[in-house]
């Protein structure tokens, strides 16, 4: 299967939960800009288990889901691995982004 | 080019009640095997088992004695076509055309009813529609081997010919794997038939033998 092809599938599982967690991540950065370096481990502890509820929940409420990725090369460590570290890294750059301008 | 799949070895228990434990299948290219068995007798846990869905301890499954773990990851091997709807609801059907590198053209030329709706997500079509949509995926897309959990599920008398006709097809540049509730339809084209039961596979050829060894069909 063609790269792009993989992409595509990649951004469609991001799709399904990436409003939620970007709703979180703006939720840290408001705080972030209150209180600033003083939370910062609390803020990384607190996206850290908003994310690991999301997949929870997606694990099992896409669980079907996951045999059309399966049926295509795509499996569920890549998913989860690529769609993690993308929505970590944002998350990250934000927040430094936020501290250059505070 | 011929291809054999194989498995054995395979020991699954839930709750120390022995699911699966004395297993032997093969699946050749140009053949349709067909896997029988009651409600509970563990044939959809042996179809995942064997595809690397669900992992157990000890299993030896083997594509031209080469060994295969992750059959998930070598959709040019093995595709699979699970008891329930996979495909994301909001795909359209040209979409899923795209990613299987099908020609939605064929579909349209072939079955009518499917004419000017590529546009169409699938979770609007009908449910025989949607699975015969998802049959029609898996069994066309490129692999050396399908496996197929229920492929009549939710399919009208005249959708399931159709399916049949298309396994029939297909079984020239593949090897099937076929398991059903609706027991006619398999015996009548499966080349190379099982039953499992007490955790047991056993070749069968007649109905008869079935029965002997404990098999009770639905709505015979």
């Amino acid at each position: 299967m063609r790269l792009v092809k993989k992409i595509r599938l990649i951004v469609h599982f991001y799709k399904g939960f990436c409003l939620l967690s970007l709703l979180i991540t703006a939720v840290c950065l408001v705080l972030f800009w209150e209180y600033g370096f003083s939370i910062f481990s609390m803020l990384l502890w607190l996206k850290a288990a908003t994310l690991f509820l999301i997949f929870r929940f997606i694990k099992s409420y896409k669980a079907r889901e996951f045999y059309y990725y399966h049926n295509l090369g795509v499996s569920k460590m890549v998913l989860w691995a690529v769609t993690l570290s993308f929505d970590l890294l944002v998350y990250l750059i934000l927040l430094f982004q936020v501290n250059r301008f505070r | 080019m011929s291809h054999v799949l194989e498995f054995d070895s395979i020991r699954l228990s839930f709750g120390g009640r022995m699911i699966l434990c004395d297993i032997y299948m093969k699946c050749e290219t140009g053949k349709i095997t067909g896997l029988l068995g009651g409600n509970g007798q563990g044939k959809s846990c042996l179809f995942k088992i064997v595809y690397g869905e669900l992992g157990v301890e000890e299993k030896s499954v083997r594509i031209d004695n080469v060994s295969l773990t992750k059959g998930f990851m070598r959709p040019d091997l093995l595709r699979f076509l699970p008891q329930f709807d996979f495909i994301p609801k909001s795909f359209s059907i040209s979409r899923v055309f795209d990613d299987f590198e099908l020609d939605y053209r064929e579909l349209e030329k072939r079955f009518p009813e499917f004419a000017s709706k590529h546009r169409v997500a699938v979770g609007k079509l009908s449910g025989g529609q949607y699975r015969f949509v998802q049959t029609y995926v898996i069994l066309k897309a490129r692999s050396q081997f399908v496996i197929m959990d229920e492929p009549f599920t939710h399919l009208m008398p005249l959708q399931i010919e159709k399916v049949i006709e298309l396994i029939k097809e297909e079984k020239e540049n593949k090897g099937l794997l076929i398991t059903d509730h609706l027991y006619r339809p398999i015996m009548e084209i499966a080349d190379r038939l099982y039953l499992l039961t007490d955790g047991k596979t056993h070749p069968v050829r007649e109905f008869a033998e079935m029965e002997e060894l404990g098999y009770v069909a639905m709505g015979r």
